[in-house]
């Protein structure tokens, strides 16, 4: 029997974000952007519902005057990751 | 690719996973901006001091090094400044390793004031620390375009050794980031803008 997919993770934005934040120390929201060529409007939904569960830290600070929002993924954000990397690829042993 | 809220398949997954993280490693890769510009000012100081020497123009002709650091720095700040931002654990160490050569650099020029440049071979520690940078910064991000360009550094480096007058150095020094820095510099823009067509 596989796991149950995280289904906070289990989305393509969200899963986008995690993915990206895994492998970079930290980013911002224009880098988010630019990688997942999502709207402004969508992201900001999205990174609200991972800061929320804590899978991420946003720091809101300012790049010169203009405002600047930067994400990292938390300990435990990369823990739930990690797990939805294994649930999917047990998952996909059982599905092959 | 655009993202949006929809629940993907297993296999989207994985695919979704693999693609971010690769774009995210190839943005970290893409230091070809600065590759470019640091070339190219190194060129043209280079070059400018040798056209200056060769026609006698100017006693002062080395004042053309200072375009590298009164150009390339505020145009590195507001390069950095304008682009998204993102930090990499890779990317740190490749920054740390460029302040490193910076320092250095200023360190030789330092020097060249205290003890005068006769006796210094200054192109050739330029252009050994400068392929010291280069081959780490290749070996760090498995680039061959700029292993091979270190090697182009420490062979002008030995150059300088065979080629002793100041102007043959200077063409030395402007043929090795010509071939050792830009060339790799616009092999690897013109790579990053393929993978993201």
């Amino acid at each position: 029997m596989f796991k149950e997919l995280d289904p906070l993770l289990h989305s393509q934005l969200r899963l986008a974000i995690m993915s990206i934040l895994v492998g970079a120390k930290e980013a911002d929201f224009n880098f988010l952007k630019e990688q997942t060529q999502a709207t402004a409007g969508n992201l900001s939904v999205q990174i609200d519902k991972l800061q929320q569960a804590k899978y991420i830290d946003v720091e809101k600070t300012y790049k010169g005057k203009k405002p600047q929002t930067i994400c990292r993924i938390t300990e435990n954000g990369k823990n739930a990751f990690e797990q939805y990397v294994l649930n999917l690829k047990e998952y996909l042993k059982n599905a092959g | 690719m655009e993202t949006n809220d929809k629940t993907l398949t297993a296999e989207e997954s994985i695919v979704l996973i693999q693609q971010m993280i690769n774009k995210t490693k190839s943005s970290m890769r893409d230091n070809s901006f600065y590759f470019l510009l640091w070339g190219w000012l190194s060129v043209i100081a280079s070059t400018g001091n040798f056209i200056v020497l060769k026609f006698g123009l100017n006693p002062y002709f080395h004042f053309f090094w200072f375009i590298i650091p009164v150009v390339g720095m505020p145009v590195s700040i507001w390069h950095g400044y304008k682009n998204p931002f993102v930090k990499t654990h890779i990317g740190d160490f490749i920054s740390g390793i460029w302040s490193g050569i910076g320092i250095a650099c200023f360190v030789i020029i330092a020097l060249i004031f205290i003890n005068g440049r006769q006796d210094l071979p200054i192109i050739q520690m330029f252009l050994l620390i400068m392929g010291i940078g280069v081959f780490v910064t290749g070996r760090i991000i498995k680039d061959i375009p700029l292993i091979i360009g270190s090697v182009i550094f420490w062979l002008g480096a030995m150059a300088c050794s065979l080629f002793k007058s100041e102007s043959a150095q200077l063409l030395i020094y402007s043929f090795s980031f010509t071939v050792g820095y830009i060339v790799p510099g616009y092999i690897t823009k013109y790579k990053n803008r393929k993978s993201h067509v």
